[in-house]
């Protein structure tokens, strides 16, 4: 036997990058032919899906859902989990068209809003790093929290009354693509950028990993644990002031349960509640499923109520499909 | 050979137990020192403050020949101690060369990471360890030898001027020991002073220049490998001998 066999050992063919890369696309393709599917078993069942109008209906849904998803995407690659998305979602609709009603200009409002996205994260990040709570105890929070905060501020009451200006972006198209399809690519490619080809995306996967021995290889774990919250906050804010424009209203109950379409979608993607899994593609085609589902079951006149336990069963049959893979891994 | 590492009367302590009684030991240059004892004796606690991972709760540390207090892994790796440790601390989702360079990344236009640069420096490394291991392999497909050599590669980065190693042996098949205490033997070659921390005797005899035997957090033994006897070390990690 020679040093090379007594070092090395036999080759696996797990450690091939290929394989795991593999998976990832077939994960991908296989989300992508499901809603091929369904869109063309609705195109042919009902008169209405396939117009123009419902699709970019369905595309403008699914972009809101995608933006949180990939937020939240970023925070179960650590490990963690961000359930007060649809929170944060209701409370800056609230403060953009609070602070659009009082007169102030969009872009003023629109910067403030976001950073107090950045800031809830923040403080989310805080107790997890500082306060050693559990992402999910910290997070549940702030679902209930920021929710407090929102009908707080609002007296409970819708605002509305927003300039013509800012409802138009959420209506409104660039070279025939939703504005708000733009927005989704506008987070997709430095999020990307982030995950694959920074040191700081590399930080974020290793502390899924392994986040003891993380801390161990000098690896700055508080900093990316307040990158990955903040930013979950970020785009919680950003679909925030588009969900406003989109309903021309500031409310606290927008964004309602949007947290479990945020992990849904992001799991139905191949993210693994595990951590140390995801990317940024399959939380958006996740997400158009589920938006997929919701405007199918509409026009097919099911049961709204079918459109949840049908959200349930997927995410249950994804997870318990991330347990096996899991078990591989370890 | 001059003295590199001097750690002085350590104390530390997790709230009520005394993990660490006023423990003394030297290192010199290119020197190898074996550092045993029982479970609990204090042997990762000492290996953790001089990584950067622990604070002593009192005493002093002399590095190179300056007082050092190693606040974080990065402190203690900036001044030249790289660590080894025992459950090889690696991502098992990562690459072998995202391991290797795991918060060192190296980059390229400000932020983005140079895959290539760091993907061919690892190969360099591992083919020097005689790793089969490639770069781009995911560590959590990898056996037993090709983890170990991943781990022990992190050390090749930098020019260090000790390596810590956390029993380097315990988890590698039989075949693979006496491929590691070569490439212990390798870094004496090179300047590099070894701390080794081992239950396994046979291996502390065959690589050590000295062996420090440690109890209940305090130094019980300290001499060169020739004046001991295996029978000697046993009875002082057991406690049958209470010191040397």
């Amino acid at each position: 036997m020679n040093l090379q066999e007594l070092l090395g050992g036999r080759k696996n063919k797990l450690a091939d990058p290929r394989v795991a890369r593999i998976r990832m696309y077939l994960n991908n393709l296989a989300v992508f032919f499901i809603v091929a599917m369904i869109w063309l078993s609705l195109t042919i069942a009902t008169d209405t899906f396939g117009t123009v109008n419902n699709i970019t209906n369905v595309l403008r849904q699914s972009s809101l859902w995608s933006i949180i998803a990939i937020g939240q995407t970023v925070v179960l690659i650590t490990a963690g989990i961000d359930l007060s998305i649809g929170s944060v979602v209701g409370l800056t609709s609230c403060i953009v068209a609070l602070m659009l009603n009082k007169g102030y200009p969009i872009s003023v409002s629109v910067i403030f809003t976001m950073l107090c996205g950045l800031g809830v994260g923040a403080i989310h990040a805080l107790g997890i790093t500082k306060g050693r709570l559990p992402p999910f105890i910290m997070t549940l929070a702030g679902l209930t929290g920021w929710f407090g905060v929102a009908l707080l501020i609002t007296g409970a009451m819708p605002i509305g009354n927003l300039p013509a200006d800012f409802k138009e972006f959420s209506r409104g198209d660039f070279i025939g693509i939703p504005n708000l399809f733009w927005c989704v690519i506008g987070i997709m490619v430095p999020t990307y950028i982030i995950l694959n080809h920074t040191p700081l995306g590399n930080h974020l996967y290793a502390i899924g990993s392994n986040m003891p021995g993380s801390e161990l290889n000098a690896v700055p774990v508080t900093r990316t644990i307040f990158f990955a919250y903040m930013f979950s906050g970020f785009c919680a804010s950003v679909v925030g002031i588009l969900v406003a424009a989109r309903l021309s209203l500031g409310i606290a109950s927008n964004g309602f349960t949007w947290e479990l379409k945020a992990v849904a979608s992001s799991v139905i993607g191949g993210t693994s509640l595990f951590g140390a899994v995801g990317g940024v593609f399959g939380p958006v085609l996740g997400a158009t499923l589920l938006s997929t589902i919701n405007n199918g079951a509409n026009l097919l006149k099911f049961d709204p109520y079918w459109q949840r336990i049908i959200t349930g069963l997927l995410i249950v049959v994804v997870v318990f499909f991330d347990q096996l893979k899991n078990k591989g891994n370890k | 050979m001059s003295e590199i590492l001097h750690v002085n009367d350590i104390y530390k302590n997790f709230g009520a137990v005394q993990a660490l009684s006023g423990f003394s030991m030297s290192v010199n240059e290119g020197e190898i020192v074996g550092l045993m004892g029982d479970n609990g004796a204090g042997k990762s606690t000492i290996l953790k403050i001089l990584a950067g991972n622990y604070l002593a709760s009192s005493g002093t540390v002399n590095f190179m020949g300056k007082d050092v207090v190693f606040n974080s892994p990065n402190d203690a790796r900036k001044q030249g101690v790289e660590v080894v440790y025992q459950d090889l601390a690696l991502c098992n989702h990562l690459t072998a060369s995202k391991n290797i360079y795991l918060s060192r990344e190296k980059k390229k236009f400000f932020f983005l990471m140079d895959h290539k640069h760091m993907n061919d420096t690892s190969q360099g490394i591992l083919d020097q360890l005689n790793s089969s291991a490639r770069p781009n392999d995911v560590v959590s497909g990898m056996s037993g030898g090709q983890r170990q050599a991943v781990a022990i590669a992190r050390t090749r980065l930098s020019m260090p001027k000790i390596v810590l190693m956390d029993e380097p042996t315990a988890a590698v098949s039989v075949a693979q020991v006496p491929v590691i205490l070569e490439y212990i033997k390798n870094l004496q070659k090179q300047n590099i002073a070894v701390l080794l921390i081992s239950h396994r005797l046979p291996d502390v005899m065959k690589v050590c220049d000295r062996i420090v035997v440690m109890r209940l957090g305090e130094k019980v033994c300290d001499k060169s490998k020739d004046l001991c006897t295996p029978e000697e070390i046993t009875g002082l990690i057991t406690g049958a001998i209470k010191s040397a």
